[in-house]
């Protein structure tokens, strides 16, 4: 039973009972808890999935706990998360009170979004991670009464500009979310620049082959360029080295698997190609701190 | 040289009937909706504007405008958009309204991301004036209202990008119903103003290669003085200046997207040399053509 990771993104959004408060089909999906019902419940203590979408949840009341990528986060009132493409995501529980509303945002308009506030959309630098941050009340207040009109106008039968107006709002909430988590990484990268090249060749080559190769020359001589000038260039977009990349890319593949896949540890380093279950379990523990087991 | 556009809103922002706000002075806001202001609106000195789309909604009473010799009486739920070169007076009103002036180029090129253009392109020395339904008036009130708070909030990085969006969010909400309301005509179709239609028909199309009255006027087979005549009855300025403005309104456009170097849009608008180009361009607009790009353009947002 050979089963490729990739294909299990799953639309959860749609797939498993839940209602959106309002969509636009392959665009944007809205989500709150306006109503009264909290439309999460029924995710609650559902396997973790792997989103394909980017997700912005803004929670105004209430604690609720999910993990992602294998980790447990808490939210709290007054908070915003946003997940990036490829996340592994569990919805834990919400408490009574929970009160929230949230973006289900497609790639192509993540994209198109990006493309608007003249930023290059770089995949790779995003996938697999996500941020938590305050948000203060004037703020909440105001990105509340952008969501509230984004749903009535979704309502509203389609009309031309339609996509349009919906674009125009995500931009400034990305523009929000950008200051606020990204203010130290260089979001201006030059599409024409020969080092942004060779990062994105190799975030490429690191997704093709990291369930077989882990070693940092490998990717150097796979790009014709010597370690220490990839690792450089990793450090230059995304202030992290190239052994870090890989160990952490490596890393996720493994939370994919169990979480995914509940596959055993012997199993998940067999597909990784680890030697030995041990050498995997030191090596996971190395990165992260902790045994896979747990 | 005639006296630019920005006067529009200088003895603006003493009047304290008026709420007033601006963005480095690309976006410009400026209503009397909050009860705290009364009715009256001031009379202002005729100005003119070359440089903002002037957009203008009443939304109680009436405000009284002269636009380049035509009266023209907004009233309520009226929308009237004036475009670049046209002189603007304001007579003594009665009216709650909002207006909000924004710089040419940034609205073509707001028209150009939500794919509007090919139905309302930018045309210079011409108004629109439409009566909307009350409801679309509410939901515009609501978007500007919107555009006010982001306004008022601190600066941040990229703030301008967050302007543009929600500007382009009221554009979208008022095109979605545009093709819905008549326009109101302010010309009697007279063989006069089909004259001038014509002629701003031929400046767009001529403006990169002849910028003589003589050329123009055989073009339209009449005399180069009743060519004169009939800009004067419209614009109130001669041939030659209409023209001028004309040209020089869209070299800034070609400017502010910043594809061509200076060398280059000398070349497409065929002047002799580049030092001929600069000082025509000076001489109309006031600054070098160097200057004006590093003020306006494109890339400015993405820094700002």
């Amino acid at each position: 039973m050979e089963k490729n990771v990739e294909t299990h993104s799953v639309d959860v959004f749609t797939s498993n009972g839940m209602v959106p408060t309002s969509k636009l089909d392959n665009h944007i999906l809205l989500f709150d808890s306006h109503s009264g019902d909290n439309p999460l419940i029924p995710l609650s203590n559902n396997d973790a999935v792997k989103l394909y979408q980017m997700t912005i949840f803004f929670h105004e009341k209430g604690t609720a706990t999910l993990n992602i990528n294998g980790k447990d986060v808490e939210i709290k009132a007054g908070q915003v998360l946003a997940t990036y493409e490829e996340c592994i995501i569990a919805f834990k529980n919400a408490s009574e009170d929970s009160q929230f509303f949230m973006f289900v945002i497609y790639p192509e308009t993540v994209y198109d979004t990006f493309t608007d506030i003249h930023l290059n959309y770089n995949k790779s630098k995003f996938s697999y991670s996500y941020n938590i941050g305050d948000v203060s009340p004037e703020d909440m207040q105001y990105f509340k009464d952008m969501y509230n009109d984004i749903k009535t106008d979704l309502y509203r039968p389609e009309y031309k500009y339609q996509i349009n107006y919906v674009r125009c709002f995500l931009n400034v909430i990305f523009v929000y979310l950008i200051n606020k988590f990204f203010t130290n990484v260089d979001m201006q990268a030059d599409p024409s620049s020969r080092q942004y090249d060779m990062f994105c060749k190799f975030m490429d080559a690191l997704n093709k082959h990291a369930d077989k190769e882990r070693s940092v020359q490998f990717y150097a001589k796979l790009l014709g360029i010597t370690s220490k000038y990839l690792s450089f260039v990793c450090l230059q977009y995304s202030q992290k080295n190239a052994s870090s990349w890989i160990d952490e890319y490596v890393v996720t593949k493994a939370r994919a698997l169990q979480n995914v896949h509940h596959y055993s540890i012997k199993r998940i380093s067999q597909e990784l190609n680890f030697i030995s279950p041990s050498s995997f379990t030191r090596f996971f523990k190395r990165v992260t701190g902790n045994p896979p087991t747990k | 040289m005639i006296s630019q556009g920005d006067i529009l809103t200088a003895d603006l922002v003493k009047d304290d009937n008026v709420f007033f706000s601006s963005y480095k002075g690309k976006y410009i806001l400026m209503d009397n909706l909050d009860d705290k202001y009364n009715l009256s609106v001031k009379g202002r000195q005729e100005v003119f504007n070359t440089h903002y789309v002037y957009v203008t909604v009443v939304t109680r009473g009436t405000l009284h405008m002269r636009i380049s010799g035509t009266d023209v009486d907004v009233r309520e739920n009226d929308y009237i958009v004036i475009m670049p070169c046209m002189k603007v007076e304001i007579i003594d009103s009665r009216c709650k309204f909002f207006s909000f002036l924004t710089l040419s180029h940034i609205v073509n090129d707001i028209y150009e991301r939500i794919g509007a253009s090919n139905n309302v392109g930018i045309r210079c020395f011409c108004f629109h004036h439409l009566t909307l339904t009350k409801k679309h008036v509410e939901l515009m009130t609501s978007e500007y209202n919107r555009m006010k708070l982001e306004h008022a909030r601190e600066n941040y990085k990229r703030k301008e990008v967050c302007l543009r969006a929600l500007l382009s969010a009221y554009e979208c909400h008022l095109f979605e119903k545009l093709s819905e309301y008549p326009e109101h005509n302010h010309y009697e179709s007279t063989r006069q103003r089909e004259f001038f239609q014509k002629f701003l028909d031929f400046l767009s199309l001529y403006c990169k290669r002849e910028r003589s009255v003589q050329f123009y006027a055989e073009k339209l087979k009449i005399t180069p003085k009743y060519l004169s005549n009939l800009t004067n009855m419209f614009t109130g300025f001669s041939a030659s200046i209409v023209i001028d403005q004309y040209v020089a309104y869209s070299i800034k456009r070609m400017l502010y997207t910043n594809e061509h170097n200076i060398k280059k849009v000398s070349d497409i608008y065929h002047f002799p040399s580049q030092s001929f180009f600069g000082r025509y361009f000076k001489r109309i607009v006031g600054v070098s053509p160097a200057a004006y790009i590093k003020e306006h353009n494109r890339k400015a947002i993405i820094e700002g």
